[in-house]
């Protein structure tokens, strides 16, 4: 996206937390476009007061979740010519900061509403996108969650001939599939953490959403000890069939006995790595559109 | 409000009918393989044409070290292995990124 309006793509980036701030906060992060596929190296862009643009979490009693994993888009919001931006954060919310144009972005955030009410995902972790994903003429809000999936907040505006907004609750639009392991010989699925892009990837006119993810391998390795793993298996069933259920549980239990369990707990983790193969990825998925 | 909602407001049939409706999710590849990002994942993509020459490029941001690896398309959700995005021969990096 062009965020300085130079004529020159420039890669704008969310954070988890900025570890050079000290307040937990996500911030956001330019790669200024120098032309030809080139950038400069990642700047922490600021607001209109000279520093770091952060968003407002208002009076929320935990402010904390609203502030980090900020994922920002741009988008003229308000029809004035200039961009804007818009970000997702933990929470589910939806920050906007208006622009000033040229870059510069007013260094105070509000939230996006919708139906007389703060926007916001079922899920944790919004990710906006803008696109007319119904075909009538203006842009709607579309969004991946923690849990995947994709969602869409449909905007009912009736001028679409300017960059209006009237957005409704979020409806879904392609189904997550849910928490699940992949196997080694499993077939891939998209999984959790949806990240989406909207283009037409193969030129045919109609929309299609990119889609990343995050998803978990696991499976038993090839070339164990197979008696030593069916022992293992047997030791960690009774464990955790006599463990106890809830952190209060444990607590209730004497110290000796607290040190015992986590003891015990280590070790079977550790004997795990033995048998069980784990790791984890995301991949790109591309639903063509109909 | 455009003509296919008010319609589906006095059929009662629930407007998200009229979302754009997709195939079943294609894996994007990489050379031969599914494109995958680095440990712990959140493959995060952009479409764009980054270079000015008239093609889209794929890019990839990733939670470990927020790297970000960009692609050039070869066919349908078909990619080149891609490269590391660089400046001055050092791989760039988002601090915290998400």
């Amino acid at each position: 996206m062009d965020v300085n309006e130079d004529g020159m793509l420039d890669i704008i980036s969310g954070s988890y937390a900025d570890d050079d701030l000290e307040e937990i906060a996500g911030t956001f992060q330019v790669l200024w476009g120098s032309g030809n596929g080139a950038f400069k190296p990642t700047e922490r862009l600021k607001g209109d007061n000279g520093e770091p643009l952060v968003i407002d979490p208002g009076k929320a009693k935990d402010p904390d979740g609203f502030k980090i994993c900020t994922r920002p888009t741009l988008i003229d919001w308000d029809g004035d010519g200039k961009l804007d931006i818009v970000s997702g954060n933990f929470e589910g919310t939806f920050a906007l900061f208006k622009g000033k144009g040229k870059g510069v972005f007013e260094s105070k955030s509000s939230w996006i509403r919708a139906e007389g009410k703060m926007l916001k995902l079922s899920e944790w972790n919004s990710d906006p996108v803008f696109a007319d994903i119904d075909s009538d003429g203006d842009l709607d809000l579309l969004s991946g969650s923690d849990g995947g999936g994709v969602f869409w907040a449909e905007n009912k505006t009736e001028d679409a001939k300017v960059t209006k907004f009237e957005l409704s609750s979020f409806k879904t639009l392609i189904e997550p599939n849910g928490y699940f392991l992949l196997g080694k010989n499993d077939e891939a699925k998209p999984g959790l953490n949806t990240r989406i892009w909207v283009d037409d990837l193969n030129g045919d006119g109609k929309t299609d959403i990119l889609l990343g993810d995050t998803v978990e391998f696991e499976w038993v390795k090839e070339g164990i000890d197979k008696e030593a793993y069916a022992a293992w298996e047997k030791e960690i069933d009774a464990f955790y069939e006599s463990a106890p259920e809830t952190d209060e549980e444990l607590a209730a239990l004497s110290k000796t006995q607290q040190e015992e369990f986590r003891r015990k707990q280590k070790e079977l983790w550790e004997q795990e790595k033995l048998f069980i193969h784990t790791a984890s990825s995301g991949h790109v998925w591309v639903y063509y559109g109909k | 409000m455009k003509l296919s909602n008010t319609l589906s407001s006095l059929l009662l049939i629930p407007s998200a009918i009229y979302a754009v409706e997709f195939d079943d999710p294609v894996q994007i590849m990489a050379g031969d393989k599914a494109l995958a990002v680095e440990s712990p994942g959140y493959a995060s993509p952009c479409f764009a044409d980054m270079d000015g020459d008239g093609t889209k490029e794929l890019l990839v941001g990733q939670f470990n070290d927020g790297k970000i690896k960009v692609y050039t398309q070869i066919g349908d959700h078909r990619f080149d292995n891609g490269g590391w995005l660089k400046y001055k021969d050092e791989v760039m990096t988002v601090p915290g990124i998400w």
